[in-house]
This record gives structure tokens, sequence and C-alpha cells, in this order.
């Protein structure tokens, strides 16, 4: 052999033994991972544990400890009940999570435990109907304020949030609760208005953005007043539905002709009438007008990222966001933050003299529904990990204490920061919504982006501005709302579908079974939906004729 | 090594194990089909009816997913399918009378929406349909649905309206099931009352005989009562009533966001919420 026949041969077994060990080092790589999907060394050697997995998309700051911290408790709780229990759990970016949940669903071996996503029909094909099991205390609330509750009644809004209207039934519970806040950088706003007291109304808060203003031309710093979230236009939303319901909220008095409440056809008919002038719902748009003369320039093309990160640079004074970045905007800011309510009208202000002042948030921002797959390998357990995590001591260790979340349950009271976080409570005002932006998504998007204008234009009117813009665009909303009816036609179809499924368990079912029960009262739950789509239909036939007859604005009545 | 034969006799066991299993499975499949279907578990159902063709179960989950499985749907093959099983009389009751309602019901809606079914509806009479279900098994669920369909069709019939009302009438005083199958019928006539009559006492007793006996949807009992509430305090102007109500919603859902109107409320009453 020639010395490089040699040295071919030596090098190829070099390689061939490097492939052996990568072939070694990749077995044992794939061995280290199955036993760590299967939920470590304790349930690998110990074929007797129970093994479930929770998955969510929350990688707030806290959570995930929190749910650690959760299961923890329960392995120790049912190992002291002579049950070997493993959970794991799994955080997906929220992005990727909705293909990433179809995909587990689809393919059949879901996780146990799911943050739920996506329409009915996909929760009924593969969730599992939960109504069988609410109307029972959940068991780990024993020794708690909420022992005697059921578990549908232990939830702050009577797990109302939970239930699908389509096939009448709960397929998941919720876990959190949030309301919007105003996050306030103090250092800037004491440096800015030489005060420490933060505003609570309309007026004192116009003041103090007048003052942050002045107070970056002085400087010569690029000082925002006001971050928004303005490329999706969520702040705009907000602080439109906040004045609105303020000075709106005593129409829910005579806004339909059904109860209390309001229906956009209604409270156009009133004005065609003469019963009701257009100004009442538009005084709101000269609110949002003069509160944005404060928001950054170009504001339409920030993000919520790029907000946050203005904010911690320490450029912006007043930032709306919900609850759920309060630990991280509280804790990661290199200055002092507080967490205030957006600033009610007042008095003091030129329309405040109409408003009613704050609306309660009671019973609403519930949310962070779970649900257990029909999929699911240990359906007994998920539900019981599922109560666990909804019980009044675990939900409260979870959400308030690790994420700084509020609990979708009653009686959970809350200290310091959180104080501040809790839904409003001390007045008699509901929200309501504004024909504007409750009739569909498309004339949501409009109004926003008509209110968007007005900030933008500054226009001498804005209510002139806003509702002549609106009627300009009637042809659209009419287009909208006429697809919105066909919409709930096809779902009666659907429906009736429902109802048919329904019907068929009844038959099966043994007439005095508690099973039998409960397709008859979905059964029910059924027809009093379809009941309530006739009302919508009916709704909406009546706006299109209203609206068609709206004129220009200042000309409506007699 | 291993001789062929043993390859053939495992091959062969092994077949003599599936099919009998899918025979134990046959045994079971109307049960199954049936199963699948109340589950909404369209691909299986279909499947499972598929095997049993000649039996009634399997006739009518065929009829019914042809008519509700969007992903292989088949109206005119459906009800046809479900119009034969109505009208034959060897069939169960029970599959008669849900192969009616779905028979009706699907003939209603495509009626409802001629753009886009054309006369494809007309095949059927559906009010012929539902008043036959009504009179195959008064006082059931099944009636109870074929009427709810119908009478609201009369309703909307400027000409039959006046009629209708009384044949409403006539229909819950008369019922002879459950009086837990009515709400969705009281809450039916307390909308109309109102909508087509401004006739806010009869619809507050509709809506009262509904909540007293109790709507299913938690969402619908809660809304309910603050509209009775509501609806005795401002339209009836019964201020007992309203009291009595308003406290009852008070006690029952403290926490809801209507609780501070049903306070703010009792206080305009000078009930003080108290």
């Amino acid at each position: 052999m020639s010395d490089r026949n040699r040295d071919e041969v030596y090098s190829a077994g070099r390689f061939q033994k490097l492939g052996l060990w990568l072939a070694v080092l990749f077995y044992v790589l794939s061995v280290v991972m199955v036993i760590r999907n299967c939920g470590g060394m304790s349930v690998v050697f110990s074929p007797d544990t129970r093994v479930i997995t929770i998955a969510h998309w929350q990688l707030e700051d806290g959570f995930r400890e929190g749910i650690d911290a959760a299961i923890a408790e329960y392995e120790k709780r049912k190992a002291g009940q002579g049950v070997k229990v493993k959970v794991r759990q799994v955080a997906i970016p929220v992005r990727g999570y909705p293909q990433w949940f179809l995909t587990q669903l689809i393919g059949g071996n879901p996780a146990d435990i799911l943050e739920v996503t996506g329409s009915s029909d996909i929760l009924n094909q593969y969730f599992t109907p939960l109504s069988p099991y609410i109307g029972s205390p959940n068991p780990w609330n024993k020794g708690t304020p909420l022992e005697k509750m059921s578990w549908r009644e232990s939830f702050a809004d009577d797990m109302l949030s939970a239930l699908d209207t389509a096939y009448s039934e709960f397929f998941s519970v919720c876990t959190f609760m949030h309301t919007t806040r105003l996050y306030v950088n103090m250092k800037l706003y004491e440096e800015a208005t030489g005060k420490t007291e933060l505003p609570d109304t309309l007026t004192d808060w116009l003041d103090a953005c007048r003052k942050l203003k002045e107070y970056g031309v002085k400087q010569n710093r690029p000082i925002i007043p006001i971050g928004v979230r303005g490329f999706d236009k969520g702040t705009i939303g907000q602080i439109f539905g906040t004045y609105y319901s303020e000075l709106c909220t005593d129409l829910s008095d005579t806004g339909s002709r059904y109860g209390y409440g309001t229906q956009p056809g209604e409270l156009f008919r009133q004005i065609n009438a003469g019963e009701l002038s257009e100004d009442r719902l538009l005084e709101p748009v000269e609110v949002v007008t003069e509160v944005g003369q404060y928001f950054a320039d170009g504001f339409p093309a920030i993000d919520l990222e790029q907000t946050k990160y203005l904010f911690f640079a320490g450029n912006v004074a007043f930032f709306i966001d919900g609850t759920w970045n309060a630990f991280s905007m509280i804790n990661n800011a290199p200055f002092p933050v507080r967490v205030i309510q957006i600033p009610m009208l007042d008095r003091e202000h030129r329309l405040g003299a109409k408003a009613f002042g704050r609306i309660t948030e009671l019973g609403s921002g519930i949310q962070g529904r779970f649900g257990i797959p029909k999929k699911t390998r240990d359906f007994e357990l998920a539900l019981d990990f599922l109560q666990f995590l909804t019980s009044w001591e675990i939900n409260q260790l979870v959400m308030v204490e690790h994420c700084k979340w509020m609990s979708s349950l009653k009686e959970v009271k809350y200290e310091g920061v959180m104080k501040e976080f809790e839904p409003v409570t001390n007045t008699s005002h509901t929200a309501v919504s504004s024909p504007f932006t409750s009739i569909g998504s498309l004339t949501n998007r409009l109004s926003l982006q008509r209110l968007e204008n007005s900030i933008i234009r500054q226009p001498e009117d804005p209510k002139a501005f806003f509702w002549n813009d609106f009627l300009h665009d009637r042809e659209q909303t009419l287009d909208e709302i006429q697809e919105a009816t066909y919409g709930v036609q096809r779902n009666l179809w659907s429906m009736d579908g429902t109802r048919s499924a329904l019907a068929v368990g009844v038959i099966l079912s043994e007439s005095d079974s508690s099973e039998i029960g409960l397709f008859l009262q979905r059964s029910n739950i059924n027809l009093e939906g379809i009941v309530s789509r006739y009302r919508a239909v009916d709704a909406n036939i009546l706006l299109m004729e209203e609206l068609g007859k709206l004129k220009e604005y200042g000309k409506n009545g007699n | 090594m291993v001789n062929p034969l043993w390859f053939l006799a495992v091959t062969l066991a092994g077949v003599g194990v599936v099919g009998a299993g899918e025979s134990g499975a046959n045994r079971n499949t109307p049960r199954e089909a049936l199963k699948a279907y109340a589950a909404m578990d369209y691909t299986l159902a279909g499947k499972l009816a598929a095997e049993i063709p000649d039996t009634p179960e399997g006739q009518l989950i065929s009829g019914l997913c042809d008519l509700y499985d969007r992903s292989r749907q088949n109206i005119r093959r459906g009800q046809s399918t479900l119009a034969g099983i109505f009208v034959s009389e060897s069939m169960p009751l029970d599959y008669r009378l849900e192969a009616g309602i779905a028979l009706g019901r699907t003939a209603q809606l495509m009626k409802e929406r001629r753009e886009l079914y054309g006369d494809a509806g007309d095949r059927y009479d559906h009010v012929k349909i539902f008043e036959r279900v009504m009179k195959m098994a008064p006082g059931s669920s099944a009636a109870r649905n074929a009427f709810l369909y119908l009478i609201r069709e009369r309703l909307e019939t400027p000409e039959l309206q006046e009629a209708a009302f009384e044949e409403l009438e006539i229909f819950i005083r008369d019922f002879s099931g459950d009086s837990k199958l009515l709400p969705p019928v009281h809450l039916l006539a307390e909308y109309e009352y109102i909508r087509l009559k401004n006739d806010y006492r009869n619809a507050v007793r509709h809506l009262r005989e509904g909540y007293e006996t109790g709507f299913a949807n938690p969402s619908e009992n809660r809304s309910g009562l603050f509209r009775l509430a509501f609806l005795y305090h401002k339209k009836i102007g019964d201020k007992p009533m309203a009291v009595k109500y308003y406290r009852e919603y008070l006690e029952r859902y403290p926490y809801s966001g209507q609780a501070a109107v049903a306070q703010r409320f009792l206080e305009e009453l000078g009930e003080g919420g108290k």
C-alpha cells in the first residue's frame, strides 16, 4: 500500500470513528429528549406516574413561574393522596401559537390542557364539553370563601365569558382578568409639571400634557406626552370608548325598546325622528380630537413595541395599555412608574357638565381560557388540574402573587399597586357602545381611521367632520350590515345542526339519566340562542332602514 | 430459517383477530353512529352510518350528515332520505320526529334565502311537516321546536299576526309536556309583543314566566332578570315588582356590571337598595 493510500485509509478511519461518536451522541441526546418529553427520569423509572401537559402562549413575566409553582404544589398534594403525578408546562410564543395549537389538535396527540383560541367549530370538534362538571363545587375550593359555590358560580362573571353561544356549551374556563390603565413615567412627569399628584380628571390630564410638551421644547427633547399604539389604532379606540361611555351612558335607559342598553338602529331612529341630537353621539369625537394633540408626531405608524421602547427610553409620560404588561412596565423601567385610571371627564371641561363620571368595570375583561382536548391521555387528571388551577388559593398564587394579574374568581382581595388594577366599582353607570364602532369590524376600522384623521387635521368642527365622513362611507356600512345578516342566517343552519345532534343525544340517553338533563338544557340554550338571532336580524333590518335616512350634520330631525 | 408457512399462519390469525374485532364493532355500529353524531363528529358518524345503510340508524345519520356536515353537504339527498324516514310508519317515532324537524327546518331556512337557494326549498312544505310533528308528539321537545319555528314565521306575516298571537297563547296554555321546555317560547313571545305591538304588559308576563321556570343559558337568565325589573320600572310603572326583581338581581349577581345600575334604580325608586 502506498503512503498516499495509507493516509487515505487512516483519514477515512478517523471519519468513521467520528461518525460513530456522532451516532452515539445523537442516540444519547435522543434518549435524553425522550425521557424529558415523557416527564423526566422519575416518570420513566416509575411507570405508575400519571403525566399531563399544560400549554399556553403567556410569556409575560411571572406567568410561567406561577404555573410552575402551581404544578409543584399540585404534585405535592396529589402525592399526599397517594397519586404520583407529573405536570409539564409548554409555553409557545403567541405569533406561532394558533398554528401550533391546530397542529397539536389535528395530529391527535395534543397537550392535555390547552389555552384556547380559534373558532367555535374548532372548539366543538376538538374540546371536551365541560357543562357536566360546572354545576358542582370545585373540590379544591374546600375551606375557602368559594366552598359553597358551584365551579361556575366561583368565577367573577359566573363563567359567562367562557360560554360558546354557537354550540351552547362551555369548552373552557377563564383564568385571569385585565383592565386598561395609564402607566406614568413619574420622573418625567415630576420634572415637567413640578407636581407629584397625578391627574384624576381630563382637565388636569390635558394641563399636564401641555406642560410636558412645553418642557420638551424647552429642554430640546422629543417628549411625547401620551404614548399610543397608533398602528392598530388600539389606544384611540380605548380613549373613544371610555369617553363615549362617560358621556352617553344614560342612553342605555332609552336606547332600546326591549330593555336596558342601546341599539344603533334605535339611536338612529331617534335622530331621524328628532328625539335625539346627533351631537350626543359626537361629543366624544371632540374629546378624542383634543386629547390627540398630545400624541407623538407620526403616531399612526407607531406600534405597541415601539411605544414601549419609547416609554422605557424615558420620552413618553403617559402610556395606555392593559394590565397584562403592568409587571414588566413597573419592574423593567429605569424610573419609577405609577398606574392610574384613565382620567375622567370633569365639570371644569366644557363637555364635563354632560358627563356621568366613571363607568363600572365589574364583570368585564375576564379572559385566559383553558380547555381539555377530547384526545387527552388522562381526562380525569386534566380536569382535576384545571379545577386546581382555578381554585381560590392556587389561582391567586399564580395570577396575583407571580404575575401581578387579577384573578378570574370571586372574593379575591388585592393589595399595593394591584389595587389600581381592580375594576372600577364605585359608580352606578355601565359602559355603552357607540354605533360608530359597534356595527361591525369594517365600520369600526373606518371610524377609528376617521378619528385619526380628525386628530391629524384638527378640523374646526370635529363633530361635523366625523358625521359627514361617516355618511360618506354609508354604502360600505350598509354592505357590512347586510353581510352580517347573511352571517346570522348561515349561523341558523349551523345552530340547527347543533339542535339535531342534541336531539339524537336525547334519543340515546336513558330517560332518567343526568345525561338527558344536560342534553335538554343545551337544547334550550340552543333555542334561546335562535331567538337572540331573530332579534339580531330584526335589529339589522331596522339599522339599515334608519341609516339610509340619516342626513348631513345639523340637518337631521324635525 | 423461518418457515414461510409461519408467516401465512400469523397473517391469517391476524386477519381473524381483526375480523373478529370488526364483527364485534358491527354489532354496536347503530349505537356508535348515533353517539358519534350526538358528539358532532360527522366524519365518524357518516362512516359508521355508511356501514349500516339498511338500518334506521344508518339512514337517519346519513340523512342528517348530508344536511349538516359542511365538508360533504348534499342537501337534496339528505332531505330526500329524511323525508323517507319521516313518512315511514315502520320507523321508530323518535327518528321520525328528528327527521321531520330537520327536513322542515332546512326547507324553511332555504325559503328564507331564495337569493342563494332559489326555489330548491319549495320541494317540501315545511308548514305541513311542522304541523304533523306537533300532532305526532304533542308536549315533546320536537313539538316545541316545530311550534317556535312556525310561529315566528306567522308573526312575520301581517295578515296572520293577530291569529298567531292567539295561537301562541293557546300553545303555551295547553302544552302537555314538561314546562321546562317552554322558556324559549316565552322569550320569543316577550320579544314579539314588544316588537309588533308595543305591548309591555304581555311581554313582561311572558318574560316573568320564562324567568321563573328558568332560562337555560346563564347569560339569558341574568339579562332576563334585569330586563324584568327594568320593564316593570320604566315601561309599566309597577314599583313593587320592579323593586322585587332589582333586589333579586342584586342578591343573585352582585358581581355583574349591572348590579350598580340596579342599585341606582332602587335609589331612584326610593328604596335605597336595602
